[in-house]
């Protein structure tokens, strides 16, 4: 089949011609030449016809359609809600739907949707590139505490954890997330013993620490967690003692 | 005796911490020191003397001049309150909170490490709790839906 030049799709009628447009780009996107050009054409000309061939209910899928439809984004934007559109573009993007992810936390980084679409591209790993694509700007701790709002507080875990950042645990610790926050102290000082998480807990959890404490001892698994925590257990009898029978020394 | 307060303000939490502890630590052995006279005023003198003790620099970035403390002591004949940068100080009867002391009552003042042994309030009634606001901050007792957590009290 001989590919349709750019110069003869420009001369249809978007809507009249939808489906014969609709086949010579599907061609395109399996071995033809870029479609970028016609969808240029299309974004000016008339973009609901361009939603409809790159989200449509009959869109093509695969990740080379849905990367020309992201660089689409503005046009695209005008005719639909974000929310949709991304769940649609990464529903249809195959190996590309992260990139369909990545589109939307850069174009909406504190979109309220984002966990709900981040959960069913990342799955178990939800939120990594969110919270990744936020660190160090200034909307990390709104972001942080949307994925405590989507009952997803293990994102806000796992990103304690790799990066060593305590914002996540006192965004954990201001939206009662206990078991979170026990678990998110524990990683970190598993990560680094030294670290002074406890003087953190205190200053966001409140002076009385002893019944946290003993949680954030029990969480932990590494021996070296356990002796460079009793530094801090002075002022907590209840989690020294914890700790104490853990080491096997009580 | 019991004591709550407000050390460092100006402090990151790890030096906060650093302060808070010491502070503790020494205010903890007050008992240790008392002997002749083990009552509630004794252990408050003792408290005080063992605070002064404490070199301006090893209390915080302001050498102590932020300090806020509230001391509750109790012995066989009642229960003395005294503290220093109070703005306001309730005790809580019959699960019911009211102010101990009007506005501009000896007790309440500035922060700061006091110059001379403050003066002590005598309850004749033993109250549940006792609450302080620190001087500076708007002197309401809290919510009773976050008045727990606002005393650093969590499940």
């Amino acid at each position: 089949m001989t590919a349709l030049s750019d110069d003869l799709l420009r001369g249809l009628d978007p809507r009249r011609d939808l489906e014969v447009l609709r086949g010579a780009l599907a061609q395109r996107l399996v071995d033809g030449p870029p479609v970028d050009g016609i969808y240029d054409w299309l974004a000016a000309r008339d973009p609901v016809v361009l939603a409809e061939l790159c989200v449509g209910p009959r869109a093509s899928g695969g990740a080379v359609a849905v990367r020309a439809a992201l660089r689409q984004l503005s046009a695209l934007e005008r005719v639909l809600g974000p929310a949709p559109l991304y769940r649609r573009l990464a529903d249809l993007g195959g190996e590309a739907a992260g990139e369909a992810l990545d589109a939307a936390i850069a174009r909406h980084p504190d979109a309220g949707w984002l966990p709900k679409l981040s959960v069913a591209v990342e799955g178990v790993e939800a939120g990594r590139r969110h919270l990744s694509a936020l660190r160090g700007r200034t909307g990390y701790r709104a972001a942080l505490r949307a994925w405590v709002d989507a009952r997803q507080p293990g994102a806000v875990v796992r990103e304690v954890v790799e990066t060593g950042d305590v914002a996540g645990l006192l965004v954990l610790i201001a939206a009662d997330q206990r078991a979170a926050t026990v678990s998110a102290a524990a990683g970190l000082l598993e990560a680094a013993p030294d670290a002074p998480v406890v003087p953190w807990l205190a200053a966001a959890w409140g002076p009385d620490l002893d019944a946290l404490l003993t949680d954030v001892v029990g969480a932990l698994q590494r021996t070296a967690a356990l002796e460079a925590l009793g530094a801090w257990l002075g002022p907590t009898p209840g989690a020294a003692a914890a700790r104490l029978r853990r080491l096997g020394r009580a | 005796m019991g004591f709550a307060g407000r050390v460092a303000t100006g402090a990151g939490p790890e030096e906060a911490w650093r302060v808070a502890r010491r502070v503790e630590a020494t205010l903890r052995t007050a008992p240790d020191g008392v002997f002749w006279d083990a009552d509630r005023h004794g252990l408050l003198r003792r408290a005080w003397s063992l605070l002064d003790e404490i070199r301006p620099e090893r209390l915080g970035p302001e050498a102590g001049r932020d300090l806020c403390l509230l001391f509750v002591a109790e012995d066989g004949g009642g229960v003395g309150v005294a503290g220093v940068g109070l703005g306001a100080v309730w005790g809580r009867f019959d699960d019911t909170f009211r102010a101990l002391v009007p506005l501009g009552h000896p007790l309440l003042g500035l922060a700061g490490r006091p110059l001379a042994v403050p003066g002590v309030l005598t309850l004749e009634r033993r109250p549940q709790l006792v609450v302080a606001a620190p001087a500076g901050a708007e002197p309401v007792l809290p919510d009773a839906s976050s008045f727990a957590r606002r005393c650093g009290d969590r499940p």
